[in-house]
């Protein structure tokens, strides 16, 4: 007893007691305000094309998706050059197909909003993302995980601050092979394979790294991502496109603060929140807030696929037999009736199939489809 | 033990008896029968047969009957039979005279041989036996009832005031007893001793009874004929010997008479009380109980005092200032409560030898050595143990203390099965020193050292490291009867490093470290009797490293970088007089002008004039040779506070102040992290200034049992500094464009009553108060809240405190402790937005919503030992439990975009009730 008191009193030091943290739903607190959101940037490679997303803030709780800004002129000016107007491809999305660009010049964002609202960033330098060097990996078997690992590095030491993001794919498998559909009472066979899916996810976190404080420009095992092996993508294939881009001193310190303000922010030793805008005003009155950060640059990607073969062979509760031709009585479950997937034909005479809950067969059901990607 | 026998029988005996011829009791016999009869019946019959004559209360014995059938046998033998097994006791006298009393005995010879030795031991009556194992009792007794002359012996004494000094002493440790009391009563003068038990009393010559007490001692007295001006030493016992409740009346009361307000003290003894999250007596846990004291979380042991933030107190060790008091990210106060003997705090009434800090000075003080033996204590608890000895170097003269305290909470973090913590490690270890000589009568001399130390590692990657030393010499000088002062000079350091070594590429080793010396002489001089001038100087020299940022290993890309050293000079001279106009009105009044210089060699940073101060608008930097000042500050502040007794026991008293502080430390995280940087006002950072209007009304009941003070304050804070969001103040070389000017309000009210002596002990203070602070470029874009007012992160406007222990034998006590305050101001978002694939939140205006209410109770339990005084160790046991209801009280909320989504949770630090086990011992 004394020992587990001790125990406590240091997990309770550590800050870290898991039933110490609890939800927390603040009392409504909302505002009434709906402020312009820019998503996006200059893509100045000369081959890619330009996309910025525009949308409104939304209350904390609201539960629709994100209210999108339409019929919004914008514009991209290089400080005494030329104005490129970009076109909305899809509600909310504005694009600038790509074009050759004075990587030496500045450029800023002007958006007039349909309520005759005009918003200006300030001029950005155009930052060169140096190439890839490589992804890696290495599997920490005391995290019970597998780390991913990006290098980069900049001969000339300009580039100096590096913001990444990353999109995941891997393959994955429902435990039972669903052979059998049910097409008009009719049990056949079926033509879409659901037993393989792919997973897609990308980063949700700011992750940002900085070469200031060293004397060349290198990034070396920065550590991108941590798949544990218990979320089971990395049984089959895995792979992760890494992207990353060179940022502005300014640009590095607008993702630092959101960062921080938005992920960290909690510990007691964390910075306290503060409001994080980006260089973007409206013209006509400075106490508007708009959040985005405009900056220019262009994008290095770069691939990396592995099958570790770490996990296990997912498992589900065991099949069930059921005859195929419904007897007449409503209640026994038959194939005609019953919610299971079908699995394949069982007996001598094949006059019954095997079933499984839903989700032991389809693996759509737990986020992915069975669109193979492209590089796969 | 033996029962203390008043002296007043060895003055009535004194004169009696001593020649009387000794007789022998037993030689003459007596026959009695008696049944059921009378107690006046067996009287009659033994006065007959004997000759003896009894002494008693016959109201005691008129219910009383005697069966008693004896037959020759001596008048001992026969009152031995009559009182055995009663209450009541007998004495014969050797004039033939027999007293009956009730419980005690009346003592009829003095010690035998007291004034003719050869006539040793042949009386068989009841003798005085003073406590003969320790004469020091006998001597302090008669040091009681002797009648002391002082000065020049005259045969006229002329009328007028003369002055008594001296040193009041503990008789059994030799150490000052300071703020005793000492007074007379008629008329009613007092003064109080101070910091080294010294006191000056100025009183009407002639004979007069001179009366002290103080608190945990036994209350003594002096008779003396005062001539002139002269000196007399006086030694007083600890009452907690004393079985029987030492009364104490009505007398002195400092809350009531002195002129000081917000001022409190507390005695290791009152720490010891109050029950701890750990086990261990945290002193500064225990301040936080006191009215208008606040901190951000239940982890933080950074104090708020009335507004001010963490950096405004003054805290001092022995007169040397600790910058960081706490030990493992503030769970511990970096105090060993066993060499500590107590605390003073000053809140409103900041006397004018204190300066250089806005809100408050705790002046804590350790105890001397036991001059007079050797002694061992210590305590070993859950996650701590200490150990200290003591004893005389030159006995009566020179002592020594010798503290260490240490925690053995790695094992524990070892132990745990989680092996994200397996990684982590963390201990301290703090050590005292103090060494006490007293060279003359005139002149005595302490040296202090003091080093703590604290390391922690989480998940293993980086180790965090802090130290506070200090040391500090300080002589006491007695110039004559009216004047004396007090040296001091001490060195307080203060460093941390941080050694990274996640990734070989980026480890790195981060070091900053703060030195200051310092150098004072405080002199008071008792002008006349109604006017006492404390006067004095001081200056420091500062000298900081505001960090080195090196690599560490082979591996390393770090580029070296290493901000410049700071260099200061604070100086400062002040004068108060405490002039007393009258017994209903007394005037503290003081000044102290403190003078402030920046230092080169260093290179500042130069802005566009015209231009805010932002890295973008630098200009360029400007050389400084060594020693060139850079810039200077300097200006006076005004202390006084007045005193009016309204009527007896109730006085009504108001304070200004004005104060600057010239080092401040730079923190942008919720709650004062150890690694966060002081830096000194430069050119662009400039010295805060505070002043303070407080107004109170204290009244005393109950015999001065009783104290209640109702305060009420508002004060102003100019150049508070507060940050910009985000901006990183680790090896910042603009480190001026990351902080913001702003303006601090505070105003409030404390309520307290408290009641420090009998079974039932404690104190309850209730507090109103409000902190608020405002951008000073109210423009600005980095303004908060658009340049309006917003609270502070401590601004908790309500808040109650209930300390309480109840004494229910001499070896047990119970204390309750209960907590309520509101809850704490926090910034929720108020909007979302996706960005870059995932949900990101904006924030409402800072600080506009609270997080709830917080309140605990915890539940002590003291057990000690036996009370015999010649034991080998005496010992006691705490048992204690902290947050009893197990109340999960929120230390803060926070909001994070966890997988694209915005969720709210709030942290408890303490959110289940914590048992711990103490114990504690002294040989």
């Amino acid at each position: 007893m004394k020992y587990s008191f001790l125990k406590f009193g240091f997990l309770a030091l550590m800050l870290l007691v898991d039933s110490c943290i609890q939800p927390f739903s603040p009392p409504e607190v909302n505002s009434d305000e709906n402020y312009l959101v820019v998503d996006g940037f200059l893509n100045v490679s000369g081959n890619d094309t330009s996309r910025i997303e525009l949308r409104r803030t939304q209350n904390v709780n609201e539960a629709a998706g994100p209210t999108i800004e339409r019929g919004a002129k914008l514009t991209a000016e290089e400080e005494g050059g030329e104005v490129f107007n970009f076109t909305e491809s899809r509600p909310g999305v504005y694009v600038l197909p790509p074009r050759v660009y004075n990587v030496s010049g500045k450029y800023r964002i002007r958006i007039r909003t349909s309520n005759a609202q005009e918003y200006l960033s300030e001029f950005v330098a155009v930052s060169q993302t140096p190439p890839i060097d490589s992804l890696t990996y290495k599997v920490d078997n005391f995290q019970k995980a597998v780390i991913f690992y990006v290098n980069t590095h900049d001969p000339q030491n300009k580039t100096q601050f590096y913001r990444w993001k990353f999109d995941e794919t891997w393959e994955y498998q429902a435990p039972y092979y669903s052979a059998l559909e049910l097409v008009n009472d009719t049990v056949v066979v079926r033509k879409e394979n659901i037993n393989k899916c792919w997973g897609r996810q990308n980063s949700g976190s700011i992750l940002l790294g900085s070469t200031v404080r060293l004397s060349s420009d290198i990034i070396k095992d920065l550590p991108l991502n941590t798949v544990p092996i218990s979320t089971n993508k990395l049984y089959i294939k895995y792979s992760i496109l890494v992207r990353q881009y060179g940022l502005s001193r300014q640009a590095f310190e607008y993702w630092t603060d959101l960062a921080k303000t938005t992920q960290g922010t909690g510990s007691l030793f964390d910075p306290l929140p503060s409001q994080v805008t980006g260089n973007i005003k409206n013209t006509a009155d400075p106490k508007d807030l708009v959040f985005g950060y405009f900056s220019a640059s262009t994008e290095q990607t770069k691939r990396l696929t592995v099958m570790p073969k770490l996990g296990i062979f997912p498992r589900c509760v065991e099949q069930d037999t059921i005859p195929i031709k419904c007897p007449p009585r409503d209640d026994y479950e038959c194939a005609g009736n019953t919610a299971k997937m079908l699995l394949t034909y069982y007996g001598f005479r094949s006059d019954s199939v095997l079933v499984a809950p839903q989700s032991c067969a389809d693996c759509r059901l737990e986020g992915g489809n069975t669109i193979r990607p492209s590089f796969w | 033990m033996k029962i203390f026998l008043p002296l007043l029988f060895l003055t009535c005996f004194l004169l009696t008896s001593q020649s009387s011829q000794a007789q022998n009791l037993t030689g003459q016999k007596i026959s009695i029968r008696l049944d059921s009869a009378r107690f006046d019946e067996f009287v009659k019959q033994v006065e007959a047969q004997s000759g003896y004559y009894f002494y008693y209360d016959p109201s005691r014995f008129d219910s009383l009957t005697l069966d008693l059938n004896v037959k020759d046998l001596s008048l001992r033998e026969i009152l031995d039979q009559v009182f055995k097994g009663s209450e009541f006791e007998y004495s014969i006298d050797l004039q033939k005279r027999i007293y009956i009393t009730e419980g005690q005995k009346i003592i009829t010879q003095l010690i035998p041989g007291l004034f003719n030795p050869d006539r040793l031991g042949e009386s068989d009556s009841i003798v005085y036996a003073g406590p003969e194992s320790d004469i020091k009792e006998k001597l302090l007794s008669s040091a009681e009832s002797k009648l002391h002359e002082i000065g020049i012996r005259k045969h006229r004494i002329t009328p007028g005031n003369s002055t008594i000094t001296g040193y009041v002493r503990n008789a059994v440790t030799g150490e000052p007893v300071i703020g005793a009391a000492v007074f007379i009563t008629s008329p009613s003068i007092g003064v109080t001793t101070d910091a080294l038990g010294l006191y000056a009393l100025t009183i009407p010559r002639g004979k007069q009874i001179i009366h002290i007490k103080s608190t945990g001692m036994r209350e003594t007295q002096r008779q003396i004929v005062l001539y002139s001006d002269g000196k007399l030493d006086i030694e007083m016992r600890e009452s907690v010997i004393a079985l029987k409740e030492v009364s104490v009346k009505a007398g002195m009361d400092k809350n009531v008479v002195g002129t000081q307000m917000g001022t409190v003290k507390l005695t290791i003894k009152n720490l010891k009380q109050v029950p701890t999250v750990f086990g261990e007596t945290d002193l500064l846990r225990t301040v936080l109980t006191l009215p208008g004291i606040k901190s951000v979380g239940e982890n933080s042991t950074g104090l708020n005092v009335r507004g001010g933030s963490v950096d405004q107190n003054l805290i001092q060790y022995n007169d040397a200032v600790i910058y960081n008091p706490s030990h493992l990210f503030g769970f511990f106060s970096a105090f060993n409560p066993d060499v500590l003997r107590d605390v003073e705090l000053y809140k409103s009434t900041i006397p004018s030898k204190f300066g250089g800090r806005l809100a408050s000075v705790l002046d804590i003080n350790s105890r001397d050595g036991n001059k007079k033996k050797f002694v061992a204590s210590g305590g070993i608890g859950l996650v701590t143990g200490r150990l200290t000895l003591e004893g005389p170097l030159i006995k009566d003269k020179t002592s020594f203390l010798l503290g260490g305290r240490s925690t053995y909470s790695n094992w524990v973090i070892k132990a745990l099965d989680n092996p994200n913590y397996n990684k982590s490690s963390a201990s301290f270890y703090d050590v005292n020193l103090h060494l006490s000589h007293e060279i003359n009568e005139k002149n005595s001399l302490f040296l202090t050292g003091y080093i703590s130390d604290d390391r922690f590692k989480l998940y293993g990657d980086t180790l965090y490291a802090y130290q506070n030393q200090l040391g500090s010499i300080k002589w006491k000088h007695t110039f004559n009867s009216r004047l004396y002062g007090v040296l001091t000079a001490a060195h307080t350091k203060y460093q941390y490093a941080m050694e990274a070594q996640g990734l070989p590429l980026n480890s790195f080793d981060l070091k900053f470290d703060i030195n200051q010396s310092n150098f004072k002489a405080d002199l008071s001089y008792n002008l006349h009797p109604k006017h006492t001038l404390d006067f004095g100087l001081s200056t420091i020299y500062y000298k900081l490293h505001p960090g080195s940022f090196k690599p560490r290993g082979a591996e390393s890309l770090i580029i070296p970088d290493e901000l410049e050293a700071e260099q200061a000079t604070e100086s400062a001279i002040y004068l108060e007089d405490k002039f007393e106009v009258n017994p209903r009105l007394s005037i503290t009044a003081g000044i102290r002008y403190s003078f402030f210089q920046y230092l080169g060699p260093k290179t500042v940073n130069t802005y566009l004039p015209g231009f805010p101060i932002d890295y973008i608008y630098q200009e360029g930097v400007q050389e400084y040779k060594s020693g060139k000042k850079i810039k200077t500050y300097g200006g006076p502040e005004y202390r006084a506070s007045v005193r009016y007794s309204v009527f007896d026991n109730l006085s009504l008293k108001v304070s200004y102040n004005t104060l600057r502080q010239y080092i401040h430390l730079l923190t942008n995280t919720m709650t004062v992290s150890p690694t966060d940087i002081w830096k000194l006002s430069d050119t662009f950072i400039k010295p805060q200034i505070g002043d303070q209007l407080s107004v109170g009304l204290y009244r005393n009941f109950r015999g001065n049992k009783i104290e209640v003070s109702l305060e009420g304050y508002y004060k102003n804070i100019n150049n508070f500094l507060d940050y910009k969001g985000g901006d990183s103040l680790i090896m910042n070389h603009n480190i001026e464009a990351a902080v913001l000017n702003t303006k601090a309000k505070a105003y409030g009210v404390e309520f307290m009553i408290k009641k420090m002596t009998g079974k039932l002990n404690g104190w309850l203070g209730y507090t109103y108060a409000r902190t608020l602070l405002r951008a000073v470029d109210r423009d600005s874009p980095d303004a908060p809240n658009d340049g309006n007012f917003y609270p502070s992160n401590y601004d908790k406007p309500h808040d109650f405190t209930l300390i309480s222990n109840y004494r229910f034998s001499h070896r047990f006590s119970l204390s309750f402790n209960f907590t309520y305050s509101t809850g704490r101001p926090y910034t929720p978002p108020i909007g979302k937005y996706m960005i870059d694939g995932s949900q990101r939140v904006y924030y409402a205006d800072r600080n506009q919503f609270r997080i709830p209410d917080y309140y605990r109770t915890d539940l002590a339990m003291n057990i000690e030992g036996n009370h015999k005084i010649k034991k080998l160790a005496h010992s006691s046991w705490t048992l204690a439990v902290y947050n009893l209801l197990g109340r999960k009280n929120p230390t803060s909320v926070y909001f994070q975009t966890v997988g694209g989504r915005v969720s709210g949770y709030q942290l408890s630090i303490f959110g289940q009730p914590i048992p711990t086990i103490t114990y504690n011992f002294r040989f």
